[in-house]
């Protein structure tokens, strides 16, 4: 055992927490938040790995990892209960039906791409309304970010997201992305200096529940 | 082994890793590798990385593995299982610092600099996704229509998204067959 945090009452062998995070895996559809669900339910309620407030620590501290979120709160659960092994047999498990998942669609939508329906379905139906659901993600992230922020900061805020959208919609391919991002994030590292981002920090309770919700 | 789109097996692992390393999120990736594999390399078009995404969500597990479908279209299964690496190895990272992270992610320059980060990201995907919709095909009212339903339903919380996707795949087909003399 790693952690100190309190210990699952069973400690559960690699191949049971293969088959839990598999399941997880295989019945995860319609993305972050109903995974993030499924999850919470296994490793909370069913599992008693962590309580419902260390589980809402977790997930903010992964806000911080690279890439998916999901993945490294899938780590960090996994070490909890079984140490690196148990990270990465979690994490594993949790991959591999997803990604063969993943392939076979990406295969089939190749194979079938000269059908004009299937075209029709893919290029006309499923990409708008991707693009749709893509932005109200990206909506719901950024008023999960902005929660809290103290109204004059507010103003900085939004001018780094436009400055952002703009220097890609009107200088695309000229700037780095890498360039944008980073002047983002360090314009907002700045101004938390001058003044902290959020007014009274923000408990991670009152962040989880909302992002539990769906 | 050669890819179809010229590309190699460790190219497309690098691009893919570095855009992660340099991410947060599911989708933080997008701007970078859009800019990386269809903007500078010409590995996919547009059309390839709206795919992804729409299928992304369609696929079970985190909708962050729309990547390992863009790293089926630019080079196999080869490349969507070094696409599948490269996504997965960044978040390991937060083993190694889990605890400085729990020091330092109160404080004000790195909640900053996440939600500024955040924030760029939100900005540039915007642009991208909106411009994803000329790569779609179809008269422009009806792809606005989709896309306009597809905010609404997930906002609405009421429709799960794999039911949007193939509502919006069959409502598609008509309206082509509807379109057909």
């Amino acid at each position: 055992m790693p952690t100190a945090p309190p210990p699952p009452t069973v400690v559960p062998s690699l191949a049971r927490l293969f088959a839990l995070w598999f399941t997880i895996g295989i019945q995860s559809f319609g993305g972050g938040t109903a995974t993030q669900e499924l999850i919470r339910r296994v490793a909370v309620d069913r599992e008693r790995w962590v309580d419902e407030a260390a589980f809402a620590r977790e997930l903010t501290l992964v806000q911080l990892a690279p890439g998916m979120n999901l993945l490294a709160l899938t780590l960090l659960l996994g070490r909890r209960v079984r140490g690196v092994p148990g990270a990465v047999v979690s994490l594993l498990a949790m991959l591999v039906p997803a990604v063969a998942a993943a392939i076979a669609l990406a295969a089939l939508a190749r194979s079938l791409g000269d059908n004009p329906y299937v075209r029709s379905a893919l290029s006309g139906g499923v990409v708008p309304a991707t693009v749709g659901m893509g932005l109200y993600g990206s909506f719901r992230t950024g008023r999960g970010l902005l929660k809290g922020t103290r109204k004059g900061r507010l103003a900085a805020c939004l001018l780094i997201a436009g400055g952002s959208a703009a220097t890609a919609a009107l200088l695309p391919g000229r700037v780095p992305v890498i360039a944008i991002l980073g002047a983002g994030g360090l314009l907002g590292a700045l101004l938390g200096v001058i003044s902290p981002p959020k007014a009274p920090p923000v408990t991670d309770a009152a962040v989880a529940p909302e992002e539990a919700a769906v | 082994m050669p890819l179809p789109s010229g590309a190699s097996a460790l190219e497309i692992f690098w691009v893919v890793l570095k855009a992660t390393l340099l991410s947060t999120g599911g989708t933080g990736n997008l701007p970078a590798l859009h800019q990386e594999v269809v903007v500078a390399r010409s590995w996919a078009s547009e059309g390839d990385m709206a795919e992804s995404l729409g299928l992304g969500q369609l696929a079970p597990g985190p909708t962050g593995l729309w990547v390992v479908c863009l790293g089926y279209f630019v080079g196999g299964v080869p490349g969507a299982l070094l696409s599948a690496a490269a996504v997965a190895l960044p978040p390991f990272l937060i083993l190694g610092v889990e605890r400085v992270y729990r020091r330092v992610s109160h404080h004000p320059a790195i909640e900053g600099f996440v939600q500024g980060l955040g924030l760029a990201v939100i900005g540039i995907s915007a642009v991208i996704l909106s411009r994803l919709i000329s790569a779609a095909t179809g008269p422009l009212w009806l792809k606005l229509a989709f896309a306009v339903s597809g905010f609404a339903l997930l906002a609405s919380r009421r429709v799960s998204v794999p039911i949007i996707i193939l509502t919006a795949a069959i409502a598609a087909i008509a309206a082509a067959l509807l379109r057909q003399p």
